[in-house]
């Protein structure tokens, strides 16, 4: 996925004059010939994720479009304030992709993990955040969305998804129906949910826009039962998908500092994050 | 004092009686600055950014007093409703305005991008960002002066109201550690002096302008350069019968 947007930012940088592209010291080896070339357009920035948030959101006031490239759990919350007031309060868009989603930089401690990035972000009316499953679905939702004005996260992962779903930016996709339960599975926990699924009879709805929240397709498959699985603190998207009378179980990181390292396999191990674990969840939400 | 300086004091003054809020103190220590940029400096092809958002009251008096507006657009300033706020929110549509001001420490940055962009359309201007020396504690005053230096950003003019909210000191020593054409004017608070300044920095040198204009707060209202009391505060009617009475006694 990191690779699909340096090569897809190249791209977009040699063919739009209007585009501007930063990153915070990240995926500099790539982009040596992007930079000489481009210098006033292409730039490596340094550590500073609060001041280019500003700078950003100057550039975008003059009506160029900037992509910014950096650490996830930095971007948003080194730059929170810059985020809301100087993107968002003043209308202003920017494209913000952030690798390291939750706790993919598991070997690095706190520092360096974000699952509580959903709950943060959708707290600012108007943000749009996305999380791609694979490096098709971010090239697609990212050409729908990187000239719409607004400011858009998108939420890379190292670990993704071999299901390859036609998605689309701001919808739902769904990717089975089904009469037990609403299964949504967000970003790339598809290749878990369609495992533990596959011989359910249930509705899996694919949620790779965070918001806007698809609400329409929710309520056309809405059914009182419904597990969200997530790759994120639970509960980060609950009051989107609660109606009275939803009986709901959730899939996804418990509120806690994860101290023990490994490998990201070793996190979800750890957090009893699986296809058993999700069809576990299954059994006993029929029961409910 | 010019008189068209007392009269945009009085403007302020007015605004901030209806709006029953504002920061009188430091609007009215910046008045000079933003008076000379906007009727002696700036052109069609300058902006100014308000990074000190407590001067937005002064900005407002000004652009009535140049005709943008008419002082009765601001009658319901603050209230439910209004197009206007206590500081600017750029979403209204405000002519004159170019930045949403609040939180400090943000509008140079901001500023910087602004510069930035107008370099990579190849556009003339300058970009005018007002400061204020207290939200020079924010750490993203200096990481812009890093942007500054690193993209040589000679459109852009940093001007700091240093109204000694906060000492720091040696503040052009400073700025020129990072390569500016520094500037200090020590009574600040004079328009002609202002300009004067302005006109002696050469414009060749590819480098960020930062003019240190040393003010004083609550200046042009004897009650209100005297102690904090003012820093934000609206006077009551009786207050403001007072000190519009102030501001022609100077």
């Amino acid at each position: 996925m990191r690779n699909t947007l340096l090569t897809e930012v190249k791209d977009i940088i040699r063919k739009e004059q209007d585009t501007m592209f930063f990153t915070i010291d990240m995926g500099t080896w790539a982009l040596g010939d992007l930079f000489k070339e481009y210098p006033d357009r292409a730039i490596n920035f340094g550590i500073m994720e609060d001041g280019l948030i500003s700078v950003a959101a100057g550039v975008a006031s003059q009506g160029i479009i900037p992509i910014i490239y950096g650490g996830w759990s930095f971007l948003i919350e080194r730059a929170l304030e810059q985020i809301k007031l100087d993107l968002v309060y003043q209308k202003l868009g920017a494209n913000i992709i952030g690798t390291g989603a939750a706790f993919e930089y598991s070997k690095y401690g706190y520092s360096h993990y974000c699952p509580e990035d959903i709950a943060i972000l959708k707290a600012i009316p108007g943000i749009e955040i996305v999380t791609p499953g694979n490096k098709e679905e971010f090239k697609k939702l990212f050409y729908q969305s990187y000239r719409n004005g607004n400011t858009t996260f998108f939420r890379l992962t190292d670990y993704v998804n071999k299901w390859n779903v036609d998605v689309e930016f701001g919808k739902a996709s769904v990717v089975k129906e089904g009469k037990k339960a609403v299964v949504i599975a967000v970003g790339n926990m598809l290749d878990m949910v369609m495992e533990a699924c596959k011989d359910e009879d249930v509705t899996v709805l694919y949620y790779t826009t965070l918001a806007p929240f698809d609400y329409f397709t929710l309520d056309t498959y809405r059914n009182e039962r419904i597990l969200i699985c997530q790759p994120f603190y639970r509960g980060s998207i609950l009051n989107e998908v609660y109606v009275p009378g939803s009986k709901i179980m959730e899939v996804g990181f418990p509120r806690d500092i994860y101290r023990n390292y490994g490998t990201y396999e070793d996190v979800l191990r750890h957090y009893a994050i699986s296809a058993e674990s999700i069809s576990c969840f299954l059994r006993k939400l029929y029961d409910l | 004092m010019i008189q068209e300086l007392k009269e945009a004091r009085k403007i302020c003054l007015r605004l901030a009686h209806r709006a029953q809020d504002g920061n009188l103190q430091s609007a009215f220590s910046s008045m000079e600055i933003l008076w000379t940029l906007e009727n002696k400096v700036m052109n069609n092809d300058d902006i100014l950014i308000l990074s000190k958002g407590q001067s937005t009251l002064a900005l407002y008096a000004i652009l009535i007093q140049k005709g943008v507006y008419k002082e009765e657009e601001f009658d319901a300033i603050g209230q439910y409703g209004s197009k206007y706020s206590i500081q600017i929110d750029i979403t209204k549509r405000i002519k004159g305005t170019y930045n949403s001001a609040g939180a400090l420490g943000h509008g140079l940055p901001f500023a910087c991008g602004i510069a930035m962009a107008r370099k990579v359309k190849n556009e003339n201007g300058r970009v005018f960002v007002l400061v204020g020396d207290g939200e020079l504690n924010e750490g993203t005053m200096w990481e812009s002066c890093l942007i500054n230096e690193r993209f040589k950003l000679d459109n852009l003019w940093i001007i700091v109201d240093n109204n000694r909210s906060h000492d720091i000191s040696y503040l052009e020593e400073k700025f020129n550690a990072f390569h500016f054409i520094s500037r200090v004017l020590s009574l600040g608070n004079n328009s002609n002096f202002i300009k004067t300044v302005l006109d002696t920095i050469s414009l060749n040198e590819c480098k960020t302008k930062a003019l240190i204009i040393c003010t004083q707060r609550g200046y042009g209202c004897s009650s209100m350069m005297e102690g904090p009391k003012w820093f934000h505060r609206a006077p009551n009617d009786e207050e403001l019968s007072l000190l519009l009475k102030e501001i022609d006694a100077q």
